[in-house]
């Protein structure tokens, strides 16, 4: 193998000068040059490159690539509730334009009981506009009680003004729709420290009598958090976190510290 | 004892004595590779250019990956016959070149020859010119040596360019020098990390700020009160904001993680080369690096710029020069005293240096200038259009006249007839028509290049008179392209028979990089039919700037030298600037046109040309 490597291109180069002359319509073949025919190989071409087809491509644009976030995981301690956790993660895999995203997010007190809330979600991505992915698939809640299946579709960006945006319908397996919007600003104190402002909304078009959730705004957060970026990767963080729940009609707000994280 | 320990055991020695200086005496002695010319490091004269008679040269090049002492820590690289940067190698016009590639890594290979004409297959582009080189095989380039000047070689294939593989190539002209020389340096310019490149390429991909930490901060806004009063401040944040964008952001890859070498010393050693005062030096400038460009000066020494990618131009005496990855620049200096000089070369940044001396005695230093303050990319980067008060606030340097013009919705094909500058080959003498206060040579058309690209350059500029980012302001005389004037008269007078303009694009938030919005994976091949004149323009609608390489082939950029247009294979075109080059397509063959940046290329800013009859295109 590695003679012939070594040889095919020197032997093509000295055929092609020995047999130039004799062929009338061949373009003359210079010094130290190739000859015009031997540009387009013999045999199957790749599109891409115009190569021999079962050469390697010379970059790897397509590459796959992926990234997993826990954007929060923190220990909240409220006014006038339990202490909780909760988690909030999201990955994706794949290339520049189409993904697999996964989200997983909850909430539950620290001592006794099951978490409130616990939903994963398995999307497919599509890059539809420079700073938007259009986001399709499941979302499976196993908290509350009872377990329910959701079919997705949301966006996910940047919006102008530098606003990391991931707004999301949700349509029910019983045919219940809902909306949730998540808003972040990340403003920069020092290279390090950063300031999160954060906001979610979450809204029902019905009621949903099994959840005690009514037609309209159901619940709001909006968040302060100060993270220290130790590296890119991994940044605790402290905070305040104001949450009202509207159909309740119940307000808490909560200290909260914890961590980012992502690789 | 194993062949590879014992192997081990060799290069251990061989990296002691190199590092005592011992080497030197050696040469004779050198095992296998030195078969053909020596073609290894000499501790002390690295970066020192040997010429001798004219000759044919048969060199070996045994690639292979090991740990190497450098940028003062030990680091896994690809080394050329085991030293990183990879040796010096000269050539000698009209002579021959053998070149043996032997790959002793766990992957494929490859070596490309920067700059120089060559048959396509012997380019070294896998994929493209041929097939690469597989682990344990090898492959030999022959060519006749057709050109002289200041080049370069390195790996095409996967990251092994960040790792290490990359060497100077001098190639000696037939006929005796246009310019007396009594010394000649090399001096190249590389970024070094530690970290494995594919890594850094993953942590772009999730974050494209990864390695900027020069972001603009609360502090800095209130800087900027201070300065401009609110309005103006708010103003310039929210148009920021609302592009999204950053106007910090000048390197993808920066001093946070690179220590940046010149002739393969970091900062804290140095490079030195020794001279005699009254001699005339001759430095023959790479920047080899995959990333970074550099701001390139010699503080009390005028430089006087006689070459650029190897290519001879009428000299132009400066003081400062930015050098684009890729780029090459010969400069005579004549250091008339017994002094020391500093060689600095800032990255663009300006979040590191590479550093060296020229010294009239071995140890003797001149002071490092400290770095200065990271520059800021402008609404004109942007390819804004503007009101004047926006510009005002901004502190641009021009004064713009932005009134909207009777260019507002021309195609493509319009403006090219409108480009600012051109030469007396294409018949486009009326320059500035449409700008000549503001600059502005074209604007965009409503083709925004769809997910793959950010932003557009609304309105494009003529940017070859402009020193480069960071440069404005400095208080001395800095290289502008426009100044580059070819020594030889342009030989190919012919008017282009047609005219390829291609779009510098970008999507930033997802690390994409491409030509009009597509990046390799979804191009075909450019068509340069044999034998046409060809008018390349190339519109940056990003915004930094992107050094395109064309292989095979030299570029005339159309600068305003008329008659005299100086040859590039490597051109930096600025943010929202449309610059045009002429090709005579005389090289037949398959030739890979990039962005240089190797992160970009490998995200898709990469194009294959070919150069082949009109009728074998039309064939397929």
């Amino acid at each position: 193998m590695s003679d012939q490597r070594l040889i095919l291109p020197a032997l093509s180069m000295t055929t092609t000068l020995l047999l130039t002359p004799m062929m009338a319509h061949a373009e003359p073949t210079l010094p130290g040059r190739a000859s015009p025919e031997s540009v387009t190989p013999d045999g199957p071409v790749n599109p891409r490159s115009g190569a021999p087809r079962n050469w390697e491509e010379p970059v790897h644009d397509d590459a796959l690539y992926s990234q997993v976030m826990v954007d929060r995981l923190e220990y909240r301690s409220g006014s006038g509730s339990p202490d909780a956790w909760l988690w909030d993660a999201q990955g994706w895999w794949g290339n520049d334009r189409n993904r697999f995203v996964w989200k997983t997010e909850g909430e539950g007190p620290v001592s006794n009981g099951s978490p409130e809330s616990t939903e994963f979600q398995a999307l497919y991505s599509h890059l539809v506009a420079p700073f938007w992915s259009l986001q399709t698939g499941v979302r499976y809640d196993v908290n509350p009680d009872p377990d329910r299946a959701y079919g997705v579709l949301g966006m996910q960006g940047t919006a102008p003004g530098m606003i990391e945006t991931d707004v999301a319908l949700f349509a029910s397996e019983e045919g219940d729709v809902s909306l949730r919007g998540e808003f972040e600003y990340d403003m920069r104190l020092t290279q390090r420290l950063i300031l999160q402002p954060r906001v979610e909304i979450n809204a029902s078009l019905q009621d949903v009598p099994e959840y005690e959730r009514e037609q309209g705004i159901n619940s709001t957060e909006a968040g302060l958090r100060l993270r220290y970026e130790l590296m890119r990767e991994v940044a605790p963080y402290m905070g305040i976190s104001h949450e009202r729940d509207h159909d309740r009609n119940e307000s808490t707000t909560s200290l909260v510290a914890g961590l980012r994280v992502w690789y | 004892m194993t062949h590879h320990s014992m192997d081990r055991e060799r290069r251990r020695l061989l990296m002691a004595l190199a590092g005592t200086g011992v080497l030197a005496g050696l040469e004779g002695l050198l095992p296998g590779y030195a078969r053909g010319d020596a073609l290894s490091p000499r501790a002390g004269l690295i970066g020192q250019v040997n010429g001798g008679a004219s000759r044919s040269v048969s060199l070996d090049f045994n690639v292979r990956r090991e740990q190497v002492a450098i940028a003062s820590g030990h680091g896994a690289g690809v080394t050329v016959n085991h030293v990183i940067p990879a040796p010096l190698i000269e050539f000698w016009e009209g002579q021959n070149a053998s070149l043996r590639v032997h790959n002793h890594l766990d992957e494929d290979t490859s070596i490309h020859w920067h700059g120089l004409l060559l048959p396509f297959q012997m380019d070294g582009v896998p994929g493209v010119s041929f097939p690469g080189i597989a682990p344990g095989t090898s492959f030999e380039a022959r060519f006749p040596v057709r050109q002289n000047g200041t080049y370069w070689y390195h790996s095409h294939s996967g990251m092994q360019e960040q790792t290490g593989l990359t060497g100077p190539l001098i190639i000696h002209p037939a006929e005796p020098p246009r310019h007396r020389v009594d010394r000649e340096y090399v001096i190249m310019l590389n970024d070094w990390t530690f970290e494995d490149p594919h890594r850094v390429m993953a942590r772009l991909k999730s974050q494209s700020d990864y390695y900027n930490h020069h972001e603009r901060t609360v502090g800095d806004f209130f800087e900027h009160v201070d300065k401009k009063g609110w309005a103006a401040t708010l103003r310039d944040r929210l148009a920021w904001n609302n592009m999204r964008m950053s106007p910090r952001d000048i390197a993808d890859v920066t001093g946070s993680t690179y220590t940046y070498l010149m002739n393969g010393r970091h900062p804290a050693v140095g490079w030195e080369g020794l001279f005699t005062p009254g001699e005339r030096l001759r430095l023959r400038v790479i920047n080899a690096s995959a990333m970074s460009y550099f701001n390139f000066r010699i503080p009390g020494l005028v430089m006087t710029v006689v070459a650029a990618d190897g290519k001879e131009v009428v000299p132009v005496d400066i003081d400062e020069f930015q050098i684009g990855v890729a780029e090459t620049y010969d400069v005579m200096v004549e250091p008339r005293d017994a002094l020391a000089f500093t060689l600095m070369a800032e990255s663009m940044d300006r979040s590191g240096f590479a550093v060296g001396t020229l010294a009239s005695r071995p140890g003797l230093r001149a002071e490092v200038p400290p770095l200065r303050q990271p520059p800021r990319r402008t609404m004109k980067d942007m390819g804004m259009a503007m009101d004047m008060n926006m510009e005002k606030d901004m502190g641009m340097g021009k004064d713009m006249n932005m009134s909207h013009d009777s260019m507002g919705d021309m195609s493509h094909e319009d403006m090219t007839s409108h480009m600012g500058r051109h030469d007396d080959s294409g018949g486009h003498a009326d320059s500035d028509e449409h700008g000549a206060a503001s600059g502005v040579v074209a604007r965009h058309n409503a083709d925004h290049h769809g997910a793959g690209n950010i932003s557009v350059a609304q309105v494009q500029y003529d940017r070859l008179d402009e020193p480069g980012t960071g440069l404005a302001e400095v208080d001395h005389r800095v290289l502008v392209y426009s100044q580059l004037r070819n020594v030889e008269a342009m030989r190919d007078r012919r008017p282009p028979s047609r005219t390829i303009e291609l779009h510098l694009t970008g999507n930033m938030e997802r690390y994409m990089w491409s030509f009009d919005g597509r990046e390799y994976s979804q191009s075909t091949p450019l068509e340069f039919p044999y034998g046409e004149r060809i008018r390349l323009v190339l519109v940056n609608d990003t915004m930094m700037e992107h050094p395109i390489h064309l292989h095979g082939m030299f570029m005339e950029l159309e600068n305003g030298q008329d008659g005299h247009l100086p040859f590039k294979h490597t051109i930096s075109v600025l943010p929202a600037s449309r610059v045009s080059l002429l090709v005579t397509a005389d090289e037949p063959g398959r030739w890979a046109f990039h962005c240089h940046l190797l992160y970009h290329m490998d995200a898709g800013m990469f194009r294959v040309v070919q150069v082949r009859p009109q009728e074998a295109a039309h064939h397929v």
